[in-house]
């Protein structure tokens, strides 16, 4: 379990490493914002359905206690109506002498609306009293009434009967009425006489009927009220269950305490509400199906679900608005380091935006690469000025060797008294330090360069005893294009000293144009160069130094192609006991042009 | 540009259309109150309070049933071609199902068979004789049998009895007519059968028992529904006859006249339960639910056998005086 759940808890982190910042921000506050919102929603849906049930109990509570005041009070007021009779009228009349009649007419119109007749009856079940003033029906024995008997057999109380319809007078119109008896046994003073009698309000049923009528209008249940033996004494479909068509389960109702119950009948679970009503041991209940407490919290559910939804949609759409507002100028600010990385120094293309802190971020790394390109331009410049200042020091390595050797052949010359050829020697030399300075410039025209290599081959003869001949053949077209100073003289040079003289040895330099370069050779007729040292000549490896001014061919080569760039240079070719030429392309730019411009490349 | 969307995206465009579907749901939830099923209730005669019990027990089941009844009387007591008339108007109006107490049964019988009026319907109290046509109401003829056998109990002398043969054209009253004739039960030496000829059939009916009652003398005098026992008690009101009346019948005024002891003894149906379950019965048929139509099709419709002494007791009050609405 343990080891499922790690490798569960690594592939959730693997997952999260390998995603978008976006994403693991939008997921992480989603899921934290949907769990919470969907607590929330079921928390206070629970605790919503429970206050909707308790609120529906509590209203039932509510109409039921209601009604049973209004059955209480109508009670009470129709005992109050006996209780005034008796005492006020019936006691202080004296039936010997006079009758109560005109009261019993003036208290039933005083409460007609609620009582259907008023009537006093002797023990026997003689009429004493009744009104409305109507005729006794045919054949009917008070005595044998429910309410009488009642009355008859506790004095004490006051009794209220199940309802039923009046069967005392006469009816017009074929009505008839269902009534509530409250009977009582009272004391009739006949003179010195008291006898009992009984006293009787039948009270119109339809005021209860209609008081529980409205009760149980519009509303879930309904109520119903039975008498202290569980008999029915309204109930909103009173007819059915005395046909017989359905039943109600107030025999166990009748069983139940005063207060909240919850039963099961007919297979159907309600809530039952019991309420007793003071004197007459009445109990009002309340009957509500449970489904039906709850009935709108279907509607609720879906409406909760719908909440819930919506705001899950818009917390998703929040996180993934500020996840992507965030994480935007990240992404692509990380686009634009990504194109650094790939060589892409310029500074415009660093994104800049976003938060504040992100825009300091693209800021800070725009400003880098401003100062990075800056320093690789530097170091690139620096790198060149240092290449060119160890190449202008190689040529510069010319002279001291150079010098001492023909200086060195001079003083021989004048110690041998040969004056004429050490002057010329000495004018030949202070010609080409005169070429070699060049005011400091280091690109000369073609004409001075190869006086320059004139004069050093006319040093070298007197100095070589004129152990070789040369030649020098320059097209006189090529004379005013451009060359780097001092690069045909090292090859002069090189021949010389590699050449292995004879006086056979014939060192010769040509000039001339060709596909609009321009290519000097310097050709001698030596030994020739093995080929495997002709591979390395121009690389690295041959920065040697050997016999001669050290100024090797590699240099040369370096030279033109520092200042020249593209495909100049040198060539050599070379064949051993044959010879060698070795051959300068130059661009062909005319001296004026570069003095104008400057530019060579 | 291609916009790059992202999971989270699709999640978020999901969850609302989930939202709108939720939303559509709870305002069609809302909005929805299932339709209130009309039946309407189409009897004969003119007198609203003689179907009080009825039109009560059929508003009691209604209330089970998100129905609502509409009772329809006629103008006159016996006009088939009214009753065929308000039968289609009802049909055309937009009823959804047709409770009748058919006053002609071969009129209507014939009426309906060929013109079916396209919804739901059942009779109630009397039929078309037709078997196939259900029915919901007493045994008309055990309770014919019934009122002979109670004459016969409390009529211990000889006796000429006349039956009135009125309105024989309802199904029940000829059904109670043929059961009482035929009845083995001896309730009368002598039966004779008061009916109107043609010549009369148009004039009141109270005319016609005035006359016969003044010309030929009877003890015990029968009427078989509610109709002729009123026409009875109103012919003989002032006659001063000492003539015993029985009757079938179950308006308030022959429930009065009991009281009295003009009707020596009467049979009273339960119409509140002839009204709930021809309701029940009719609805049940209505959706398609055999086992319950056939269970309240089954249900047998109590009648009482009420007279002066014993009409307060608990049970036949309850079944006799509706209670106020």
């Amino acid at each position: 379990m343990n080891k499922r759940l790690n490798r569960l808890v690594s592939a959730v982190k693997n997952t999260y490493k390998r995603r978008s910042i976006q994403f693991i921000i939008s997921i992480s506050f989603s899921l934290i914002a949907v769990l919470g919102v969907l607590m929330t929603g079921f928390a206070m849906y629970s605790r919503f359905s429970e206050r909707l049930r308790e609120n529906a109990i509590e209203k039932d509570k509510q109409v039921l206690e209601q009604v049973a005041w209004n059955l209480n009070t109508y009670i009470r007021n129709m005992m109050s109506v006996s209780d005034s009779f008796y005492y006020s009228v019936v006691k202080r009349t004296d039936l010997s002498k006079d009758s109560f009649i005109g009261e019993m007419d003036l208290l039933y119109e005083a409460n007609k609306s609620n009582i259907v007749s008023i009537a006093c009856v002797t023990k026997d079940g003689a009429l004493i009293g009744a009104s409305p003033v109507s005729g006794r029906k045919e054949g009917v024995d008070f005595s044998k009434q429910e309410w009488f008997k009642s009355a008859d057999e506790k004095i004490a109380d006051i009794h209220f009967s199940t309802p039923h319809v009046q069967n005392m007078f006469e009816n017009s119109n074929y009505r008839y009425y269902w009534v509530v008896s409250l009977s009582r046994s009272v004391e009739l003073t006949r003179g010195a006489n008291i006898q009992r009698g009984i006293l009787l309000v039948d009270m119109d049923f339809s005021a209860i009927e209609q008081m529980f009528m409205k009760a149980n209008e519009g509303g879930r249940g309904y109520m119903y009220l039975m008498d202290r033996n569980g008999e029915i004494i309204y109930h909103p479909r009173q007819r059915a269950i005395y046909s017989g068509l359905i039943s109600e389960n107030n025999r166990a109702a009748l069983g139940y305490e005063d207060g909240s119950h919850i039963e099961n009948y007919n297979g159907e679970e309600r809530s039952v509400i019991v309420k007793t009503i003071g004197y007459t041991g009445w109990r009002i209940v309340s009957v509500t199906p449970t489904k039906d407490l709850t009935l709108s919290l279907s509607q609720t559910r879906i409406f909760m679900v719908m909440i819930l939804t919506g705001m899950i949609f818009v917390v998703l759409s929040g996180n993934m608005f500020i996840s992507s507002r965030v994480t935007d100028p990240l992404r692509q600010l990380d686009e634009s380091v990504k194109k650094l990385e790939e060589g892409d120094l310029s500074e415009e293309h660093i994104y800049v935006g976003g938060t504040h802190e992100i825009m300091h971020l693209g800021r800070t790394i725009r400003s880098m690469v401003v100062q990075m390109r800056k320093l690789m331009e530097d170091m690139v410049k620096e790198q060149r000025d240092k290449r060119r200042s160890e190449l202008d020091a190689l040529q510069s390595q010319i002279n001291p060797h150079f010098l001492y050797n023909t200086l060195d052949s001079v003083i021989w010359m004048i110690e041998s008294s040969r004056y004429r050829d050490a002057i010329d020697m000495v004018t030949s030399l202070a010609s080409l330090f005169r070429i070699s300075l060049s005011r400091g410039d280091n690109i000369i025209p073609i004409r001075d360069e190869i006086r320059h290599a004139q004069n050093y081959l006319s040093i070298q003869k007197v100095r070589y005893k004129n152990k070789f001949t040369s030649n020098i053949d320059i097209d006189p077209a090529i004379e005013d294009f451009c060359t780097i100073k001092l690069i045909v003289q090292p090859l002069i040079e090189n021949a010389i000293y590699y050449g292995s003289l004879d006086e056979d040895s014939e060192i010769s330099v040509k000039g001339y144009e060709k596909d609009g370069d321009i290519y000097i050779e310097v050709t001698d007729n030596g030994m020739g160069i093995p080929e495997e040292t002709l591979k390395t000549l121009l690389t690295e490896k041959s920065r040697t130094r050997g016999k001669g001014s050290g100024i090797g061919l590699w240099n040369v080569n370096q030279r033109i192609q520092l200042y020249f760039k593209g495909n100049y240079g040198l060539e050599i070719e070379s064949e051993l006991d044959e010879g060698t030429t070795v051959r300068i392309h130059l661009p062909k730019i005319t001296y004026e042009d570069y003095k104008k411009g400057g530019e060579l490349s | 540009m291609k916009i790059k969307r992202t999971p989270m995206f699709y999640v978020v465009i999901v969850i609302f259309l989930l939202m709108l579907i939720e939303v559509g749901y709870y305002v069609n939830l809302m909005r929805k109150t299932e339709p209130i099923i009309q039946v309407s209730l189409i009897v004969y005669g003119s007198d609203n309070r003689r179907w009080d019990n009825l039109k009560q027990g059929a508003d009691t089941a209604a209330a089970d049933m998100n129905a609502e009844v509409t009772l329809i009387t006629m103008s006159s007591d016996d006009d088939p071609e009214e009753q065929t008339a308000l039968i289609r108007r009802e049909a055309l109006n937009g009823a959804d199902a047709l409770l009748i107490a058919a006053c002609d049964a071969k009129a209507i019988g014939s009426y309906i068979k060929n013109n079916p009026p396209g919804i739901p319907y059942a009779f109630v109290e009397s039929g078309t004789g037709d078997p196939d046509v259900p029915v919901t109401g007493a045994d008309d003829a055990e309770m014919a049998q019934a009122l002979a056998g109670t004459i016969d109990d409390n009529e211990k002398d000889w006796i000429k009895a006349a039956v009135i043969c009125d309105h024989i054209q309802r199904d029940s009253v000829r059904k109670r007519l043929d059961a009482l004739l035929n009845t083995d039960i001896h309730y009368a030496d002598d039966v004779v059968i008061w009916e109107r000829d043609e010549q009369e059939i148009d004039k009141k009916a109270q005319f016609f028992l005035q006359r016969k009652l003044t010309e030929e003398a009877v003890d015990v005098i029968i009427a078989l529904d509610s109709g002729s026992v009123e026409e009875l008690m109103d012919a003989t009101l002032n006659l001063n006859k000492d003539i015993k009346i029985y009757g079938i019948a179950n308006s308030s005024k022959s429930v009065y006249y009991v009281d009295n002891r003009l009707i020596k003894s009467l049979i009273y149906q339960d119409e509140f339960s002839m009204g709930y379950i021809g309701l029940k019965r009719l609805l049940s048929e209505r959706e398609g639910d055999r086992e319950e139509a056939d269970k309240y099709a089954a249900y047998p419709i109590a009648y009482g056998v009420v007279d002066h002494q014993n009409m307060y007791d608990e049970s036949n009050q309850r079944l006799l005086f509706p209670t106020a609405r």
